[in-house]
């Protein structure tokens, strides 16, 4: 039987790291829960992108440093997945049966993630994945 | 690495064609990729633990933006809109 794994947002990794954030004790929590109950935390090459495009262009860190923190999640106990070759039309699917126009990236995130085998997410934006069927969301 | 164990494993023609090619793109062999592959799909990993980093940076709290946001941002600029 394969270990059950849940996806981890780009928001939630953020928060994770952040200090600052009012969400980071209840992302803490989420992490700490996983852990004690063996399940595996995934993000993918996508999330590295996003959490380098965000510290960089939404909290002002330098490109050296938010690549170095993204260097330490990478070789962190997270697994790390890439989209399949199958992912693309995965992720054309889901397109075809979502009515909001603007949720393209989180599509191709999802699509990814149940390429994968991975049906639940923890996330602070649950809108682009509610109208995902068999998609499960975590809530921080 | 006398801790391994020779095993044959059936696998398609095309994805048999490509591992070969990307071993040699990589300088690596089929088995390392197969033992890779393998690892990484039962979750095998000796990183540090995730909660070792908790907290880590002292940002401004403030909410992360949307996906459609951060990518908006990054195609108008790009675009030069």
């Amino acid at each position: 039987m394969s270990k059950k794994s849940w996806a981890v947002d780009t928001n939630t990794l953020v928060y994770f790291l952040d200090k600052n954030s009012p969400h980071h004790q209840s992302v803490v929590d989420i992490f700490s829960r996983a852990k004690k109950s063996s399940i595996q935390l995934v993000i993918t090459h996508q999330n590295i992108l996003e959490l380098i495009q965000v510290l960089t262009s939404f909290y002002h860190l330098s490109l050296k440093k938010a690549v170095s923190q993204a260097k330490s999640v990478i070789n962190s106990s997270l697994r790390l997945i890439y989209p399949l070759p199958s992912t693309l039309s995965s992720y054309i699917s889901l397109c075809g049966k979502q009515p909001n126009a603007h949720y393209h990236f989180d599509l191709y995130l999802a699509a990814t993630f149940l390429d994968h085998g991975i049906d639940s997410i923890v996330t602070a934006d649950h809108k682009p994945f509610k109208n995902i069927a068999g998609f499960k969301i975590i809530k921080i | 690495m006398s801790n391994l164990v020779r095993t044959t494993i059936n696998l398609p023609k095309p994805l048999y064609q490509d591992v070969h090619l990307y071993a040699a793109a990589k300088n690596i062999s089929v088995s390392q990729i197969i033992r890779n592959c393998l690892s990484r799909e039962l979750g095998y990993k000796n990183g540090k633990d995730i909660l070792k980093l908790a907290g880590i940076l002292s940002l401004s709290g403030k909410k992360v933006p949307s996906r459609s946001q951060i990518y908006s941002q990054y195609v108008k600029k790009k675009l030069g809109r």
